[in-house]
């Protein structure tokens, strides 16, 4: 039962692998001026199921008793966290921030964030904060995948990413510590906070594709029009899939 | 490589791998769900055993495994069936499967081996504190069994259970035992698997440390599978013998080493058995035998209402001494010829309990009545270990009963259950007969001759002195 739903997500994180990747497509960044925003709401269509916390069954005094089950985390008003939302077919628009450090940190046995937005050619920080060793394990396919040793000695271990891909992250000393590492060609991606709520700046004016996925939840595409100094309201429910 | 080769490499693939790794190259093929671990899946790139840098392996890399198989697992070597040209056009047909080759712009990046730093107690005690500080234990195991905490629940890249090493078997490594190569799966990682590289948490001196510890814990320093010794013998003890498994008693006696391997005559079959060797050590006094019983397991797996089950091994004699060349069926007798079973499982509490069985067949195994059951037995687990000692009197009065006798060569196979396996009944680990034989005590007469040897040997010289001396004088 365990082995099958991990073999499930295995595939599923296989198939993300190709479903995501797609050929890299020039971006061209630059300074945007008149632009406009989309902003919204990510919302679970359905009722939302009974989702427990995971028990902790081993290094309970570093890992705490139970962990928060991040793979669907709906609140107030059925708003969804941690679904990525991005436009996927934009050629040109304000200039991607290769230089930021984006941190991945393992904290209390747990991934933080659970997922990280890491543009091409940044650097991803790998943090151990605990006190114990982790591994990192990635399932990239365009991105080489790694799976490294995290003993205490090596808190940080700095990672570049050369292509767009949603990787799927575990460590498997901890098997419910999970992660996904969404490497972005352009900087229109964004991350879905508590309340389900997103919002993309300084888009130029245009008619794109907008696309939201989540995990667990089935993947959904939208065609949004962006007007120069105005706010596109965009509301999406993701249905289980 | 011409596209000629390819053509050629896929000709092969078709005809001696495909069955296992699938026309696709997805690990699929009709064979797939029989062996354990599963045939690779070559479409991400990602093979177990590099000696690279990075994620993809070298050409070589791919040749060596082709050449030279994986031990322990059911990829054959393919030396001896495949031309040297054959197995060059596979490794680039291989290729074709997964984009990530054909991406790829530079030829991969030999990882450096450091220079040897060589074993001694020191090496290995640094390795051994090494071990447990970078946690190699929580999959491998206090002593290296695979045992640790974290084992059960380990999945492959593909989401299908895989187990750590036990690292007290070197003959099952994937990609053998030399120390150069135990240095690179600790760099490179085993890619597809949880073993994450080590490469930027240890320097050349703290591996070679930690391949020093590894290979302190192997039975043999060449790494080698234990010998077979086909005659397993018992020692004639005076006194009583000690019940406990892990008493110093047993270190002064001989241990002998049986292959076990998956039942697969009926069904239903195991094809992928946990236990592959048993340790066995005997002995007997002037009452009764005891037989001293090891074999790893990853889980203490007890019996329980949610259908868990138990973990079990048994000795297995011929009911009556066989004459001639005639022996029951091996796999638990036959219609005609019927065998006794010791057998010792968890079921019986904390330290098991042992039940005598007559089998005539695997599907034909009863236990003997209350009143015919005479073999005590007490287990101890500990560090993916099992340790059982068995006991029984040498001869009996039932008649379903082997009745042992020293100096008489007599049949003897071995089964181990691994609960967590889903091994019970005839889903087990099993090994074919061998010879059990109870040494016969040396006769008096032994002690007698030698000193009757000394004194007359004495005797002739006193004489042969006193008469040369008589000469002398005369």
């Amino acid at each position: 039962m365990k082995s099958q739903a991990w073999m499930t997500m295995g595939a599923v994180a296989m198939g993300l692998a190709g479903l995501l990747a797609g050929p890299a497509a020039a971006y061209e960044g630059g300074a945007v001026t008149g632009g406009g925003s989309i902003s919204g709401t990510v919302k679970l269509a359905g009722a939302p199921p009974a989702v427990k916390p995971i028990e902790v069954n081993k290094d309970q005094n570093v890992c705490g008793k139970t962990k928060p089950n991040e793979s669907l985390v709906v609140g107030a008003d059925k708003g969804v966290q941690y679904a990525v939302v991005r436009l996927t077919n934009i050629k040109k628009g304000k200039k991607l921030d290769t230089s930021a450090k984006v941190v991945l940190d393992q904290k209390d046995c747990r991934f933080i964030p659970h997922i990280v937005v890491v543009p091409i050619g940044a650097t991803l920080d790998i943090k151990n904060s605990d006190s114990i060793t982790h591994n990192v394990h990635t399932f990239g396919f365009e991105n080489d995948p790694i799976n490294k040793a995290q003993p205490t000695s090596l808190p940080v271990i700095p990672t570049k990413f050369e292509f767009p891909e949603t990787i799927k992250t575990q460590c498997d000393i901890h098997k419910w510590m999970g992660a996904y590492i969404v490497v972005a060609d352009h900087p229109y991606v964004a991350v879905t906070d508590a309340k389900g709520q997103f919002k993309l700046t300084d888009v130029p004016p245009g008619t794109y594709k907008l696309e939201i996925w989540h995990e667990t939840l089935a993947t959904t595409t939208q065609e949004v029009t962006v007007k120069g100094g105005a706010d596109t309201a965009v509301s999406a429910g993701l249905k289980a899939k | 490589m011409s596209e000629q080769e390819i053509e050629a490499g896929k000709t092969v693939y078709q005809k001696w791998c495909m069955n296992c790794h699938g026309e696709e190259g997805d690990g699929e093929g009709p064979a797939a769900e029989f062996v354990q671990p599963r045939p690779r899946n070559f479409k991400n790139g990602l093979f177990k055993i590099r000696s690279t840098v990075g994620t993809l392996p070298s050409d070589e890399d791919l040749f060596h495994i082709i050449s030279k198989g994986m031990p322990g697992t059911s990829m054959p070597a393919w030396e001896g069936t495949l031309s040297e040209q054959e197995r060059t056009q596979l490794v680039h047909y291989i290729k074709t499967f997964s984009r990530r080759f054909a991406r790829a712009t530079a030829p991969s990046q030999p990882l450096t081996v450091g220079s040897r730093v060589s074993s001694n107690a020191d090496s290995v005690e640094k390795g051994k504190e090494l071990f447990r500080s970078i946690e190699c234990f929580k999959c491998h195991g206090d002593e290296g069994r695979g045992d640790g905490p974290s084992a059960p629940e380990l999945t492959d890249d593909w989401g299908f259970p895989i187990r750590p090493a036990n690292l007290t078997k070197p003959w099952n490594f994937r990609g053998g035992h030399a120390p150069e190569e135990l240095y690179r799966r600790l760099h490179a990682g085993v890619a597809g698997t949880p073993m994450p590289s080590f490469t930027d948490s240890l320097d050349n001196e703290q591996t070679w440390h930690l391949v020093n510890y590894v290979m302190s814990l192997w039975p043999d320093p060449t790494g080698n599978h234990p010998p077979l010794k086909v005659v397993f013998k018992a020692h004639r003890v005076e006194g009583a013998i000690p019940d406990a498994p892990n008493d110093e008693f047993w270190s002064d006696y001989e241990s002998f080493d049986y292959s076990l391997v998956g039942q697969v005559i009926e069904d239903p079959r195991q094809f992928t058995p946990s236990a592959d060797l048993i340790q066995v050590q005997a002995v007997y006094n002037d009452s009764e035998l005891a037989l001293r019983l090891i074999w790893d397991d990853p889980t203490h797996s007890l019996p329980d209402a949610s259908g868990g089950l138990e973990d079990a091994v048994a000795v297995q004699f011929p009911v009556g001494m066989p004459t001639g060349a005639k022996r029951p069926f091996f796999l638990m007798g036959d219609a005609e010829l019927g065998v006794q079973l010791l057998r010792w499982s968890t079921a019986g509490g904390p330290a098991g309990a042992a039940v005598e069985q007559n089998g005539h067949g695997v599907a034909a195994v009863k236990a003997q009545p209350a009143a015919a059951q005479q073999t005590t037995a007490t287990g101890e687990f500990a560090h993916g270990q099992y340790r059982v000692v068995m006991k029984r009197p040498l001869t009996t009065p039932d008649a379903d009963d082997i009745q042992l006798e020293a100096g008489r060569f007599i049949p003897v196979a071995f089964f181990a259950w691994d609960g967590s396996n889903g091994e019970t009944g005839a889903k087990m680990a099993m090994s074919h007969w061998y010879y059990f034989l109870m040494e016969p005590p040396a006769p008096t007469t032994v002690y007698i001759y030698p000193v009757v040897g000394v004194v007359v040997a004495a005797g002739l010289q006193w004489w042969v002195i006193q008469r040369l001396r008589r000469r002398g004088r005369s």
